[in-house]
């Protein structure tokens, strides 16, 4: 993951112990992003072993995504569903170009490894609360199977899930060292410090901007309270006649938005 | 030569269509290129390929038309929730915004990707985009006489159903419902209600509901829903899709259906939660089906015109559609291959098309564009080896799918709707149950109540199923479902539903390498088991990285492209 999403509130200095279907569903959200943005750079980088590099990654990043969509279609405390256009519609990716086209390969390569590393702190902060979901995951098979076997599958499950989330660790440490090995054969020292502080703010700046739902949603409500009461007075205005019926296919028709 | 570019976006399916002069040339979807499923931005990556590819630009391009009246239909939605301004914040705050965002700033979002003349783009009225995407597919004679064209959608435009009467390159429009009474949503409201997601659900509850018993179907009729055909109207106390655009219901629908249902309740046949769902499933399915056929025959005895189109959103219920057989009076019943959205872009084309020439487009294929395996050929070679075999192709294809291997088709170009026809398939012997199991369950990942496709040659088809005459065409692209004979064979039990019904494929095209495949299987293997080229969820495969990532994901070792048979290397598989 290195389109990352934050892990708690602006002044929370601790994670909270159950991680949150919301909370899960931005990490699937944010993983996928990544996915995306990785496979967009494999095939827009002309040098091939970059191009699988980036493959594999991708590969990695659709494999942690699947882990957290397993873990979000498994709770029963959520109606949240994966939407892979929540991605666009909540910034993860721009609408209009990929990170790869909007910056050169040592600011890609920055980027990724910050954002990388960042993950892996967040990825170890929450990790006691996915030791807590697959526990959840054993008490749900106690209560619906009841017997010893059902209890063994369940057993393994947990397991898998803690071998799982080891496997996606051990991932965002190799990638964020990748992007890091291969950012220090292609910039100069000065320019690497640069980069990386450059990605470090501006990712906690997004942390802090998407930690504040509830600020944003003040404003975004003043916003519309306002414009909402200048529409009510051009109500009628708006109410259009109905369109033609006859003769639809022509010139007149077809030259106006409405 | 005149070259028309059609575009639809800002809601969902976002893709574009070209045209040049008579031909229809190629056709991409936006979410193939950005690989996210149902992607509704303006569809910048599709328009940059095809200005690429085809040189194109303001100096070569005759007209852009666009699917819809953008300033209409945002006017109409806001008249409508601005009457419940404090109930309907949440969807009013949303489309303010859409005001700068959505399809309003269409001709300054063309501007950033293409210096274009204002004056060359029509703006196409939804339904009309719809109804025109139907004639390109109608065949002769019929599409030469006047036909009738039925819409239904979630809106489009500020209406929700349509009915045109397409004649001698002119269209009429004699009936129009308003929103927010829509079947469409209706059939959303229901999908969300049973825990799947709205605009790609509602092919699960179509398949649901063959597990059920109608034993909504009373309330829905007489308490949630009223018909006074043509019209269709919803009792909108139950629903809040009209000023909530994170709700489509309401309690009161609660109160009467229970609690919400979770998709991870529904996913095994035997649980009480599946058993509701099927129910509800059943009783929306029917009230659909019931709906349908009132209404194409009301159109029918209005206007004595038996050449029937049906498009929009609604038209991908393959199920309700095939219910239409009841009616004697058709002669004949086209489903464009994208009924929805997307395929509104090529109507739109067809707009400008018939304007300037006086008749519409006619398909003459199912897919478009060229396969892009040339792009990365150097790519290919490091990830595919070719299959070792002493024997030709088309055998060793054949020994394959005789073991139960399953093998990815990344053949010709790019189907146009979105059902995969064999160019974009997985495909497996379908007398191979086991083989069967895991692409569908394990491979795909989907729900174990919802069936795979077969397809069949035409010799065959004919042999176990009961087809629909007057409809028949539309079997090439899978957009209706069979009834499975009597004699149907025991080993193929697989491939039909619960309701011993498929949603099949006729492929007559004798070119087709799967074509070849299936008549030398002939007698051994006579159905095959088609799916898209895609893991659940993602878009179908577009260019050699997608192939590779999805092969990968899902643990194919097979591809069948033009070029020849190919394995993905072993190396790469760890």
């Amino acid at each position: 993951m290195f389109k990352n999403v934050s892990s708690g509130g602006l002044f929370k200095k601790n994670v909270s112990q159950r991680v949150k279907p919301k909370q899960i569903l931005d990490f699937a959200l944010a993983e996928f992003s990544s996915a995306i943005e990785m496979l967009q750079a494999a095939k827009l980088v002309d040098d091939e072993r970059l191009a699988i590099g980036f493959i594999e990654h991708a590969l990695d990043e659709y494999r942690h995504t699947d882990f957290f969509l397993n873990i979000l279609s498994n709770s029963a405390n959520t109606h949240l569903r994966f939407d892979p256009r929540f991605s666009l519609s909540l910034g993860f990716i721009r609408t209009d170009k990929f990170l790869f086209e909007t910056c050169d390969i040592s600011q890609f390569a920055a980027f990724i490894s910050v954002n990388e590393a960042n993950a892996l702190k967040i990825f170890l902060q929450i990790r006691p609360s996915i030791q807590l979901i697959g526990q959840d995951y054993l008490n749900d098979l106690d209560t619906i199977i009841e017997d010893e076997r059902e209890h063994m599958i369940a057993s393994t499950q947990t397991d898998n899930i803690m071998l799982n989330f080891q496997h996606l660790l051990n991932d965002e440490q190799r990638h964020a060292h990748l992007s890091d090995k291969h950012l220090m054969k292609i910039s100069k020292p000065s320019y690497r410090i640069y980069l990386k502080n450059k990605y470090r703010f501006g990712t906690w700046f997004r942390h802090i901007w998407a930690s504040q739902t509830k600020i944003r949603w003040l404003i975004d409500l003043s916003i519309s309270f306002l414009v909402i009461n200048i529409l009510i007075f051009f109500r009628p205005i708006l109410k259009l006649p109905q369109s033609p019926k006859k003769n639809l296919i022509s010139q007149k028709i077809g030259k106006y938005m409405l | 030569m005149t070259v028309i570019l059609g575009i639809s976006g800002y809601f969902h399916d976002s893709s574009v269509c070209l045209v040049i002069d008579d031909e229809i040339v190629e056709f991409v979807k936006e979410e193939s290129l950005t690989r996210i499923k149902g992607i509704n931005s303006f569809p910048v990556r599709a328009l940059n390929y095809l200005l690429e590819q085809y040189n194109l630009n303001n100096g070569n391009i005759d007209y852009i038309a666009f699917y819809e009246q953008p300033l209409r239909a945002w006017a109409a939605t806001i008249h409508h929730s601005i009457k419940t301004p404090w109930k309907s914040r949440k969807l009013l705050s949303m489309q303010i915004k859409d005001f700068w965002n959505g399809p309003i700033s269409f001709s300054g979002d063309l501007k950033k990707v293409l210096n274009f003349d204002n004056k060359k783009i029509f703006y196409v009225p939804h339904h009309l985009s719809h109804a025109l995407s139907t004639l390109p597919f109608t065949p002769k004679p019929f599409s030469d006489a006047p036909s009738l064209q039925f819409v239904l959608d979630g809106v489009g435009d500020g209406y929700t159903q349509s009915v045109f009467i397409y004649r001698d390159g002119n269209v009429d429009c004699i009936h129009r419902m308003q929103y927010p009474h829509s079947l469409g949503l209706f059939y959303s409201t229901i999908t969300d209600f049973c825990g799947f997601s709205i605009n790609e659900g509602e092919q699960k509850l179509m398949a649901l509901a063959a597990y059920g018993k109608p034993k909504y179907l009373d309330f829905f009729r007489n308490e949630l829903t009223e018909f006074n055909i043509p019209n269709f109207k919803l009792k909108m106390k139950y629903f809040e899709f009209n000023s909530d655009p994170e709700k489509s219901f309401n309690d009161n629908l609660i109160n009467e259906l229970g609690s919400p249902l979770k998709s991870y309740e529904i996913r095994s046949p035997n649980t009480e939660a599946f058993q509701r769902a099927a129910d509800i499933a059943a009783s929306t399915q029917k009230l659909t089906e019931e709906f349908l056929i009132k209404f194409v025959k009301w159109g029918i005895e209005k206007t004595g015109i038996s050449s029937v189109g049906v498009s929009g959103g609604v038209a991908q219920n393959s199920v309700a559609l095939s219910k239409l057989q009841n009616l004697n009076e058709i002669e004949c019943l086209t489903i464009p291959p994208s009924p929805g959205d997307s395929g509104a872009a090529l109507g739109a084309t067809n707009f400008v098309h018939i304007l300037k020439t006086n008749k519409s487009l006619a398909a003459k294929k199912l897919s478009y564009g060229t396969n892009q395996l040339k792009n990365k050929m150097n790519l290919f070679k490091k990830y595919y080896d070719p299959y070792p075999s002493e024997k030709s192709t088309l055998e060793t294809i054949c020994d394959l799918l005789r073991k139960g291997e399953i093998l990815c088709c990344y053949l010709n170009g790019q189907e146009i709707g979105p059902r995969a026809l064999c160019d974009r398939s997985l495909i497996c012997a379908g007398n191979n149950q086991s083989s069967i199991k895991e692409l569908n369950e394990i491979i795909k990942k989907r729900e174990q109540f919802r069936p795979l496709a077969p397809v069949m040659r035409p010799n065959i088809v004919e042999k176990y199923f009961k087809l629909w005459n007057a409809a028949r065409h539309n079997y090439q692209w899978m957009a209706l479902t069979a009834e499975a004979k009597e004699s149907f064979p025991v080993s193929y039990q697989n491939v039909l539903h619960v309701d011993k019904s498929a949603r099949i494929q006729i492929l007559s095209d004798d070119t087709h390498l799967i074509s070849n495949v299936l008549d030398n299987l002939f007698g051994e293997i006579d159905i095959l088991i088609n799916t898209s080229f895609n893991i659940a969820g993602d878009p179908i495969v577009f260019d050699l990285i997608d192939c590779f990532v999805n092969m990968k994901r899902m643990g194919l070792k097979f591809l069948l492209t033009d070029q020849g048979l190919y394995e993905i290397k072993r190396e790469t598989l760890k």
